[in-house]
């Protein structure tokens, strides 16, 4: 039967099963790749069908990142409007400009939204996160990165602003979190602020020449529709490929045994040991970055 | 973090593969296919997550 040669190794040349020969191996690759050009086209097409729903709450994330100071012996920030302000115009300038960073293409800087939201600070931080679900895992993450732990720890920091914010980023609905720290000035300090972990002294023409960026303000609250979450697709496809290549690797072993038969060919328990780790970094890994 | 461990465990599996076959004089073009397209198919995989 021709179709078990798509399974079984060969019965009279014991060759490996087409699914975990080369020419398998290359069919899975083109499908994937075909899977992710579709999720491109869809998100090109169709803006806002692929993406993310999340659960993130704006007051949850100051009492989370307040847990975390006291944890640490810190006096805890106060939320601020006007640094609620900028973080929400932080991003929607991040949709409305199409980019992931802290500093826009236009050239707008991360103290241009604090100083035109009408906060005038000694020193000032900035944390970002796109792309989680929950409010505990986005804390974590930044938690977990030095630069951004060392924001969130500031012992500078007094005010706090947050927006959470949807819209769609290169075609695909995200969910951003902007986080801006701040000591109002009180003190005639040059004024600094904390970038990925680099202390930049704001310039003094800045200052001066206070920028005016025409943006109208919306807070977006993240919806919980249920979309299409190209990441839970490519997961859940990839764990069942690595699944079917691993059983049909065990089923080629024990054919081979029981047919007592010696074949070169490449090792299925290099293989298996690689396919292994590629099953435990597809469950660990998550689409959530931060910046 | 996921990406630098699986990078590293991929370039172990490439060069051990590549010491083992040549040892053995069994290194055959469809055998280093083998080992080639599953370490392209796992990173393929994980890029697909993260990115």
């Amino acid at each position: 039967m021709v179709w078990q040669n798509w399974f079984l190794p060969h019965k009279d040349t014991h060759k490996k099963a087409h699914l975990i020969s080369w020419e398998g191996l290359v069919i899975y690759i083109l499908l994937f790749i075909l899977l992710q050009v579709g999720f491109s086209i869809v998100g090109y097409v169709e803006p806002g069908v692929l993406g993310i729903a999340g659960n993130i709450d704006q007051k949850k994330l100051i009492e989370l990142t307040n847990i975390e100071r006291q944890k640490k012996g810190l006096p805890p920030v106060s939320e601020n409007g006007a640094l609620d302000q900028a973080a929400a115009a932080k991003a929607q300038n991040m949709f409305s400009e199409n980019y992931w960073a802290h500093f826009a293409p236009s050239g707008k800087t991360p103290w241009d939204f604090i100083l035109n939201a009408g906060y005038k600070f000694t020193f000032a931080g900035e944390n970002l996160a796109k792309n989680f679900t929950s409010s505990d895992a986005v804390v974590k993450a930044w938690m977990a990165s030095p630069t951004h732990r060392d924001n969130l720890l500031n012992p500078k920091y007094q005010d706090i602003g947050i927006a959470v914010a949807e819209g769609n980023l290169n075609g695909q609905k995200t969910i951003l979190v902007v986080q801006e720290f701040g000591t109002a000035s009180n003190i005639a300090a040059k004024p600094s602020m904390e970038v990925q972990g680099r202390q930049i002294t704001v310039p003094e023409e800045d200052l001066t020449n206070k920028p005016t960026l025409a943006l109208t303000v919306t807070e977006t609250r993240p919806n919980t529709n249920v979309l299409i979450n190209p990441y839970a697709v490519s997961k859940v496809a990839g764990l069942s490929v690595i699944f079917l290549i691993a059983i049909l690797l065990t089923v080629d072993v024990w054919v081979l045994k029981r047919r007592g038969v010696f074949r070169f060919t490449s090792h299925n328990i290099a293989h298996m040991a690689l396919l292994s780790l590629a099953a435990g970094s597809l469950f660990m890994a998550s689409p959530g970055a931060i910046l | 973090m996921i990406l630098k461990i699986l990078s590293i465990g991929i370039l172990i599996y490439l060069l051990w593969a590549l010491f083992h076959h040549k040892r053995n004089k069994s290194l055959t073009l469809p055998i280093f296919l083998e080992y080639l397209l599953t370490a392209i198919l796992v990173l393929i995989l994980i890029l697909g997550v993260i990115y």
